[in-house]
């Protein structure tokens, strides 16, 4: 294996060390088999939240992630950001997902890394919905098409503002987790159809001083 | 209904009159009207409003003027928007109110966006463009001196010039990257991402007279590695319509990230015949190779030099894009043509992202011998990356092998990529990379890096007993 590059290639001067700030993920898999928030300290670094497929779970599962974010010592910024992008990602499995059995729910993982934050929601999804992932990949790669999340915001706002007076879709939730929640949206569907969202946020300057 | 061609409800308003009025689409943004009841109006008059009924909808639009145009069909004139300009196309057949005007709706939004720009960062554009003004008038004058010439001559005096100022010209962007590179040092993620932004809103137009950094800003097919952008940085050539235009081409494509890209390429291709070689008992069976994201699938013409590399082959090509697994079929038509032999060949169009919800894929599209992806793990997140890689691993035989491409954190092209290309990559570093494997149990794994250091490969051999 090649050492780790110690210059810049086209100058040949030294990069500094920890001069990139993007290291991303190191969350090493503490996995806590928990659905609901916990004593404070020592502190947790995940939390998985199960939802019931009704729209009322989401203020409840907002309040138990916020203060779950808090007790981790997180600023009031970052809490607000990862509580939106929460919000967002269960709307989106909610209204998306197929929900056919008792045992078919919205679950939320929310795993705090050294340096990012991860937001996952998973949603059963069928056939029917193959067209809404279509969109979904579609609109993901749109979004993460520009460097500064802020141009798909504004390009996205002059879109609602063209839409028709019937269409209930803004589209505007998944901008918003890029641009508000500064954070990365990517998907798969795992095997069983399970439709897995997720957020990645970086953290830097993230704690409360 | 065809709403272009038929006649609508609708009727003007004048103070606190109704006048009705047959309407029909005339263009995009003009109405042709007949008044319903005695025309008591001449030319050029002008109206509060209008209201259309269709499609169970009532729309008000605003202030109009209906200009007399001498029997146009049978009506009486044609109407035009004075104040709010409607884009009546999307109004008849999407039944959307779309204002020509609605554009401006995020001006306060978009110029507040510069309030936060550092002005060492101003400063550095600021400068940074007035030099580039400079160079192009200078290039686009000696352009035009001898635009008269022969073709041969042109082309001569062309290279002269690329290799004597274009030259020096190509040092002065390189001292500018390094000057990039020192002024955005601090940034936060947010704060390359907005002065990323300010950065092309200045420098856009000689952004677009490169065609590579035209391709990855517009992303014309969705995204900015596409097929296209990949034959530019492949061909590294001089391409443009001008001087400047050609040298804002060929400067990044010499760049360290661009040179990883070429590089990969013949990596794959050395990796492939050396995993092979350990299988020369395999015939009458081929040496099963899949290739995910495979674009264009340029990599194939230094895989197969010679008819006998195409008997030893399966190769299966999956992609997203179908425009580039056509690319790819044809490429593969051409290769087989001129080696006189059949390749053999499978084609998938499916995404990455919705395949890991095939069970059992295996038995769907068999086990790989070998697999390669390079140029997709760059833009996966850490979820979707392990699950992708879990399923990977699956379709390997035992004893089966593995490529797969991340760009490493450390990449000195990455702000000229961000601020120049509008083009972000998921980073990584080796055990970030490494740590995708956690949950799989390979027999080997290792990374490697190609000559730049910018591209590492995590190379995984799979258990030869499964488990």
């Amino acid at each position: 294996m090649k050492p780790l590059i110690k210059k810049n290639r086209r100058s040949g001067k030294e990069r500094r060390p920890g001069k990139d700030r993007r290291k991303s993920d190191d969350s090493k898999p503490r996995f806590l088999e928990t659905d609901t928030i916990q004593e404070q300290r020592p502190m947790k670094s995940s939390i998985k939240l199960i939802v019931d497929p009704n729209w009322d779970e989401i203020e409840r599962v907002r309040n138990e992630s916020n203060g779950f974010l808090k007790s981790y010592g997180l600023s009031d910024d970052i809490v607000h950001a990862i509580t939106m992008v929460i919000s967002e990602l269960i709307e989106n499995g909610l209204k998306y997902g197929v929900f056919k059995s008792p045992e078919n729910r919205v679950i939320v993982d929310v795993y705090i890394g050294e340096s990012i934050i991860t937001v996952e929601v998973t949603n059963p999804v069928d056939e029917s919905t193959y067209h809404h992932l279509r969109r979904l990949d579609k609109a993901i790669q749109w979004i993460r098409g520009y460097q500064d999340p802020f141009e798909a915001y504004t390009e996205r706002l002059k879109e609602v503002a063209k839409k028709a007076l019937h269409d209930k879709e803004s589209g505007l939730g998944l901008v918003r987790i890029a641009y508000e929640g500064k954070a990365i949206l990517d998907f798969f569907v795992g095997e069983d159809n399970i439709l897995n969202v997720s957020a990645v946020s970086n953290l830097e300057g993230a704690f409360r001083r | 209904m065809n709403h272009e061609a038929s006649n609508i409800k609708a009727h003007l308003v004048k103070g606190k009159k109704k006048i009705p009025i047959d309407a029909r689409y005339g263009s995009r943004h003009s109405l042709l009207v007949r008044l319903l009841d005695v025309n008591p109006f001449v030319g050029n008059t002008e109206f509060s409003g209008l209201v259309i009924e269709f499609n169970g909808g009532k729309f008000e639009l605003g202030p109009c003027r209906l200009v007399s145009e001498p029997s146009v069909d049978g009506y009486d004139g044609r109407l035009i928007f004075v104040s709010e300009v409607y884009d009546l196309q999307r109004l008849f057949f999407e039944s959307k109110i779309v204002k020509l005007q609605d554009a401006f709706l995020n001006l306060p939004l978009i110029l507040a966006h510069k309030d936060k720009i550092k002005q060492s960062f101003k400063d550095y554009t600021a400068n940074l463009s007035y030099d580039l003004n400079v160079y192009k008038n200078l290039f686009d004058e000696l352009d035009a001196e001898y635009a008269e010439e022969p073709e041969d001559i042109k082309k001569a005096i062309q290279k002269a010039i690329i290799d004597t100022e274009g030259k020096k010209f190509m040092h002065y962007l390189d001292d500018k990257l390094d000057e990039l590179e020192e002024v955005v040092a601090d940034f936060s993620k947010e704060e390359h991402e907005r002065h990323g932004f300010y950065f092309r809103k200045q420098l856009w137009n000689f952004i677009m007279c490169s065609p590579i950094m035209k391709r990855t800003n517009l992303k014309p097919r969705g995204y900015a590695g596409d097929s296209e952008m990949m034959r530019m940085i492949y061909s590294n050539d001089y391409e443009g319509e001008s001087t400047f235009s050609k040298l804002m081409q060929k400067h990044p494509l010499e760049q360290p990230g661009a040179q990883a890209v070429r590089n990969r390429r013949k990596i794959i291709a050395k990796t492939l015949t050396n995993i092979q070689n350990n299988y020369s008992d395999l015939q009458p069976e081929k040496f099963k190779v899949l290739s995910i994201a495979c674009g264009a699938a340029f990599e194939m013409k230094d895989i197969l030099l010679s008819p006998e590399d195409s008997e030893k082959y399966h190769f299966t090509l999956l992609d997203q894009d179908r425009s580039a697994l056509s690319e790819a079929a044809a490429r593969v038509e051409q290769i087989g043509k001129q080696l006189g032999a059949k390749i053999k060949v499978d084609y998938i169009n499916a995404s990455v992202r919705t395949m890991v919800a095939t069970r059992q894929l295996a038995k769907k599209w068999g086990q790989f011998h070998f697999l390669y992806c390079m140029g997709l793990f760059d833009y996966l997140t850490p979820p979707v990356a392990r699950a992708v890689l879990g399923t990977l691993y699956q379709l390997l035989k035992p004893g089966g092998e593995m490529l797969i491409g991340n760009f490493h954190i450390s990449n000195p092209s990455r702000y000229y990529m961000e601020y120049w290309n509008d083009w972000v990559l998921y980073y990584r570093t080796e055990e970030e990379f490494m740590d995708l494997l956690r949950d799989v149990p390979s027999e080997k794994k290792s990374i490697f890096f190609e000559d730049t250091g910018c591209q590492m490969f995590l190379h995984v051999k799979k258990q030869t007993k499964e488990l």
